[in-house]
């Protein structure tokens, strides 16, 4: 495997890491808010906790791997931003279809508005990161 | 596929293997990764006009003999073509 093509798959399995790592940290703070007495609080906190760290740490590696891509213009080559655009649009599906599904479970029960704009918010992050992950892994 | 149901193919595969050239060279000659190369190779991606020219020049033929419209789907005319 040549470098680039481990640099395509590190940047592959580190948005995968920030996508789940953020879904995690984000759906555990989501809960909480909204069914605090319904759940166990310390396993939850440290649940969001570790999603937490799971996504600043691939963040990191996102900042340590564009380091080392400079140079590698086959990382960025047509394919990549014609995936990026489709991940993006995949995104943008997400949100919707995510408001959408809110403004409708509102009709019967009631969704503090942050916590509803923290629900379209994981979609519009999570759906093109992985989206984008699964794009590249293609080929 | 475009509009009028044809489908874009291509002979990559023949003309790099008749310099005995692997996809990954091919993707080096033309600063695009090995996974593009596969995917224009098997029509999965259509490439810009910059890359199919720049392919066409690394493997030095015209890009017409490249990458060529292939047969309308179900094979019918449209009407008035000859």
């Amino acid at each position: 495997m040549s470098s680039t093509e481990m640099l395509a798959r590190r940047r592959q399995w580190l948005l995968v890491l920030a996508a789940l790592g953020f879904l995690l940290w984000q759906l555990c703070t989501l809960v909480l808010a909204l069914a605090r007495k319904a759940v166990p609080v310390p396993a939850l906190l440290v649940a969001s906790l570790a999603g937490f760290l799971v996504f600043i740490a691939a963040l990191g590696g996102v900042f340590v791997w564009a380091k080392k891509a400079r140079g590698h213009a086959a990382l960025e080559d047509e394919m990549t931003r014609h995936n990026r655009l489709a991940a993006f649009v995949a995104g943008f599906w997400g949100m919707l279809i995510a408001a959408t599904a809110l403004f409708a479970a509102g009709q019967f029960i009631a969704f503090p508005g942050a916590e509803a704009a923290r629900a379209v918010m994981m979609a519009g992050v999570v759906v093109p990161l992985l989206r984008f992950a699964l794009l590249e892994g293609k080929g | 596929m475009s509009a009028d149901g044809r489908r874009l193919g291509n002979r990559l595969k023949q003309h790099r293997a008749r310099l005995g050239l692997t996809q990954g060279q091919l993707a080096d000659a033309v600063s695009v990764s090995r996974r593009t190369v596969n995917s224009v190779e098997n029509a999965v991606f259509i490439p810009s006009t910059e890359l199919a020219l720049r392919m066409a020049e690394a493997l030095g033929v015209p890009v017409e003999e490249l990458f060529f419209l292939g047969p309308r789907e179900g094979g019918c005319q449209a009407a008035g073509a000859p």
